[in-house]
């Protein structure tokens, strides 16, 4: 286990686009979304993950993990290795996700470790909505 | 002098797009607005390997490295037993005989994190007297979670 402390998650978000401005640095996190709809199953998603972090110094190595709660099975693991943090600024954790398939409706959950240790997590529920406009709808 | 006001929104909902089509065009079904594009993807950045095989995601131990307390943050990762019993999942500190449950591993961490972090303040507290035993639980809390100062 490294030496490096734990570091305290202050917001974690999931959207579908995060956009980090070059030159300054600004995130812009693009629909915030607690639910996602769809009218089939399995559902291709491009997601991203928004974490702020404090206290980390050192380096660490970042696991994000997306988990089906309906039976806590793992969906995907993304890594993010050696990261060289200081405890000087905030850090923040920035992930676009896409090519990224949802199996079934249901609640999931994406898990955020650091060097090993459960730090967060943040849900989302994926939701089969009937009926609608013919999908993908004809163009005019 | 500046002044703002607080809005809280409720959560917001995205939908999944059809990917056959390249050039298709999508539009808003609660819009009003039938003519326009609604929404355009940019390319994506990361392609993630999927888990064909839908390995479990619950490990028979975790580290814990939060407390859901933000006056308080964790020094040294908490050890956790994870179990299942009868459809709930269990965390347990050996060392503090502190366990939670929940549905999932995750409802069962932030049970066990609320938990331990009212511990703390309540075997901190100067004023109570503690026997041996909590002294220790006291101990070992102490070696793995510190009270942050809030600047």
């Amino acid at each position: 286990m490294s030496n490096a402390p734990i570091p305290s998650v202050v917001a974690m978000l999931i959207c579908q686009r995060v956009i980090v401005e070059q030159g300054t640095g600004m995130k812009s996190l693009i629909g915030v979304f607690e639910n996602l709809n769809s009218f089939a199953f399995p559902a291709p998603v491009s997601v991203a993950v928004y974490a702020k972090l404090l206290d980390a110094e050192g380096n660490y190595d970042f696991l994000i993990r997306l988990v089906n709660l309906r039976d806590e099975t793992k969906i995907a693991d993304v890594e993010a290795k050696s990261f060289a943090l200081t405890s000087a600024t905030s850090s923040e954790l920035v992930l676009n996700i896409a090519g990224l398939v949802l199996p079934e409706p249901g609640k999931y959950e994406f898990q955020l470790y650091a060097n090993d240790a459960y730090l967060h997590r943040a849900t989302m529920n994926a939701i089969l909505i009937q009926g609608g406009p013919p999908w993908p709808q004809p163009r005019q | 002098m500046a002044a703002a006001t607080p809005i809280v929104f409720r959560p917001g909902a995205t939908s999944v797009r059809a990917t056959d089509d390249e050039n298709f065009t999508w539009l808003d079904p609660l819009s009003d607005n039938t003519s326009g594009v609604a929404h355009e993807y940019s390319s994506p950045e990361l392609f993630i390997p999927i888990d064909e095989e839908h390995a479990s995601a619950r490990p028979n131990s975790v580290l814990l490295g939060t407390v859901a307390d933000r006056r308080l943050r964790v020094r040294k990762a908490i050890p956790l037993d994870v179990s299942a019993e009868e459809g709930n999942v269990i965390v347990s500190w050996g060392a503090t005989d502190e366990f939670a449950c929940g549905a999932s591993m995750g409802d069962a961490i932030e049970e066990f994190s609320k938990t331990i972090g009212e511990l703390f303040f309540d075997l901190n507290d100067q004023s109570i007297p503690l026997g041996r035993d909590l002294a220790r639980v006291r101990d070992i809390l102490n070696e793995h979670i510190e009270q942050v100062i809030i600047r």
